[in-house]
């Protein structure tokens, strides 16, 4: 399955009765390198609940074995072969959570199409990556919060600054923007234009309003997304109210940014990566530290659950 | 049909899988995802009487088939928890087990003394095992000694309910605090919780959790629980008659019946619930298959029943 252009503005128009989360079984209708860093998983899920850009699937990066017999009776050859090729490498245990890059409709209608965007950098995506068309894949979702819109007034601009593999929830949230009418600024940074993880399809659309910063001058902006973002806000004549800032990339980047829209009034949400083992409030792992109104005057807030996106001006930011 | 019901010192259980503590929350976390009412018994993340925040960011890291955590105990306190998950939990049905912990023997005891006039609960399972606090937890699972104080100051308090202790397995012989729990009155012992373990980071030369240590769980686990299980059924718990509830690194049908036939009454699934929730209900179903197959009639029969050459 190629994207066509304009193709990502498809509109899907799932709307569940209420938002419930699940297990479902996916199959892979597409599985494909979008940049020579970060490959495009696209996932077609029957009855998949209503989602928000924002939100995030956990993905288990492994064949399941849970009961007796059925293993034996469900270990197909090809499975059998790829284990023992990959004797060494310990298998995934934990699911892996990655933000949705976007969802939409398949040809026929029926069912949802939920994209991410991954790099190989362990066991999980290395099983991921391998993984071919139509292939099953077990998949926990939607999980997490999403951004926050509701503030939104139709005159807002909405800026959204995504580095690296950050720039994939940005993706599912500038579309869903724009099939809302509202006005975007999507900018976008990498080391290199060659692993900036952008379809092909918005790079060469010229009414997308996207900017590109790489590092290495290689396109757009010779410098980082922030050094784009800056830039940029030099030139406008903006009042705090009139924008918000949607932030996802190194927490160093998030950081600068979310300090910078706090110094200016601007209103300003973040999507955290933290550690996590279940992804659905249990393990406790993935905490992130924020402000509270009373003594002590922080607490610990799930990343799963009650996040992975934050006001910017409740994160108390790690040290580092 | 085949009968999959066990009894745990009188706690009637509809089939031998339970969560473990820890790993299952307040249960209300996993209602999206799996119908806790099928399990056997619902045994709830740790209580303290006081909020805990747990333990700074990080907090858990994967590891070969395994799992370490350092969370450090983070729950609601023993009033919200009353007040805000028992209602919720009292909804499923099923025997509820509340995991609680204290910094020193007098607040086990305490926090016991609460639980057991609620009716809503069927058991107390004494947490002295976990590694990830720096007062209380892994140092009464330690000490056999102290095993027995925690255990007589909680027994003193526990009249209503069944009282269970947790095994910590960082000891050299798990026979040893098992035999000090059960003398001190535990109704029922549970084995084990987490092997301590750390994770170095080799770039930075640093621990990698915040803790700097935590405590090792998941199939990597498995076979060291098996053996643990194994030794306290078959010289301490067995012959006291004693029930003996296994956990360790459960993920399969296979790795539940190992526990049963070396003579635990009932399996806790742990960080395979947090992969896969349904686990707890697969499992089930992968022993009901084993039954039906060898041709038992109930669980029963298979409990302790490993065979000599």
């Amino acid at each position: 399955m190629k994207i066509t252009d304009r193709d990502y503005l498809t509109k899907d128009n799932f709307s569940a009765p209420e938002s419930k989360r699940g297990i479902f079984t996916a199959r892979v209708v597409a599985n494909e390198p979008i940049c020579k860093e970060h490959n495009r998983l696209a996932l077609k899920v029957d009855s998949f609940p209503a989602s928000k850009p924002g939100q995030f699937i956990n993905i288990l990066c492994s064949t399941s074995e849970s009961s007796y017999p059925r293993v034996i009776e469900q270990a197909d050859e090809g499975q059998l072969i790829m284990d023992k090729a990959n004797v060494l490498a310990a298998p995934a245990l934990l699911r892996r959570p990655f933000s949705l890059a976007g969802r939409r409709k398949d040809n026929q209608g029926a069912q949802s199409v939920l994209e991410i965007i991954y790099r190989i950098i362990g066991s999980g995506t290395r099983w991921l990556s391998q993984l071919g068309e139509g292939e099953q894949v077990n998949i926990i979702g939607p999980l997490g919060n999403g951004f926050r819109t509701d503030f939104l007034q139709s005159e807002t601009l909405a800026v959204l600054i995504g580095g690296g593999t950050g720039i994939a929830p940005l993706m599912y949230l500038a579309s869903e923007l724009m099939l809302k009418g509202q006005r975007i600024k999507f900018f976008v940074g990498a080391a290199s234009k060659d692993i900036l993880p952008i379809s092909k399809a918005i790079l060469e659309d010229k009414q997308f309003p996207i900017i590109i910063a790489a590092e290495d001058g290689s396109a757009g902006f010779k410098g980082t997304v922030l050094q784009a973002w800056e830039d940029w806000l030099g030139r406008q004549s903006l009042s705090p109210s009139g924008i918000v800032v949607y932030t996802c990339g190194p927490e160093v980047m998030m950081r600068e940014v979310a300090q910078r829209c706090i110094a200016m009034g601007v209103r300003c949400q973040v999507s955290l990566e933290r550690i996590m083992a279940c992804g659905m409030g249990i393990c406790q792992g993935c905490a992130v530290k924020v402000r509270t109104e009373t003594p002590p005057y922080w607490q610990y807030k799930l990343t799963c659950t009650d996040g992975p996106i934050f006001d910017a001006d409740e994160v108390i930011w790690q040290d580092g | 049909m085949v009968d999959l019901s066990v009894d745990i010192a009188g706690m009637k259980l509809a089939n031998p899988i339970m969560t473990a503590s820890g790993t299952a929350g307040y249960a209300d976390e996993l209602a999206d995802f799996v119908n806790l009412k099928q399990i056997g018994a619902f045994v709830t993340k740790t209580i303290t009487l006081e909020p805990r925040a747990g333990n700074a960011y990080p907090r858990v890291i994967e590891t070969a088939s395994g799992l370490v955590n350092a969370v450090g105990l983070a729950n609601i306190g023993l009033d919200a928890f009353l007040a805000e998950k028992i209602p919720i939990l009292s909804e499923l049905g099923l025997p509820i087990i509340v995991s609680v912990a204290g910094k020193t023997v007098e607040e086990y005891r305490a926090i016991t003394e609460r639980l057991d006039s609620v009716d809503a609960i069927s058991a107390v399972e004494l947490n002295i095992s976990c590694p990830n606090v720096s007062e209380g937890g892994i140092q009464f699972g330690m000490d056999a000694r102290q095993v027995a104080k925690v255990t007589a100051a909680a027994r003193q308090a526990c009249n209503r309910k069944v009282l269970i202790v947790k095994l910590s397995p960082n000891v050299t012989d798990i026979t040893t605090p098992a035999r000090a729990a059960i003398e001190a009155g535990a109704d029922a012992i549970s084995l084990i919780n987490t092997l301590n373990a750390m994770v170095i980071d080799i770039e930075q030369r640093k621990p990698f959790l915040a803790n700097r240590t935590g405590g090792l769980s998941g199939p990597a686990i498995h076979p060291v629980a098996l053996y643990m299980v194994y030794q306290v059924c078959s010289s301490v718990a067995g012959p006291a008659g004693v029930p003996v509830i296994a956990m360790g690194g459960v993920r399969t049908a296979r790795d539940a019946i190992e526990f049963l036939l070396a003579g635990a009454t009932a399996v806790a699934i742990g960080t395979a619930t947090m992969i896969n929730p349904t686990c707890l209900i697969e499992v089930c179903d992968g022993i009901r298959d084993y039954l039906l197959e060898h041709n038992y009639k109930s669980v029963r029969e298979i409990i302790g029943t490993l065979q000599d050459d």
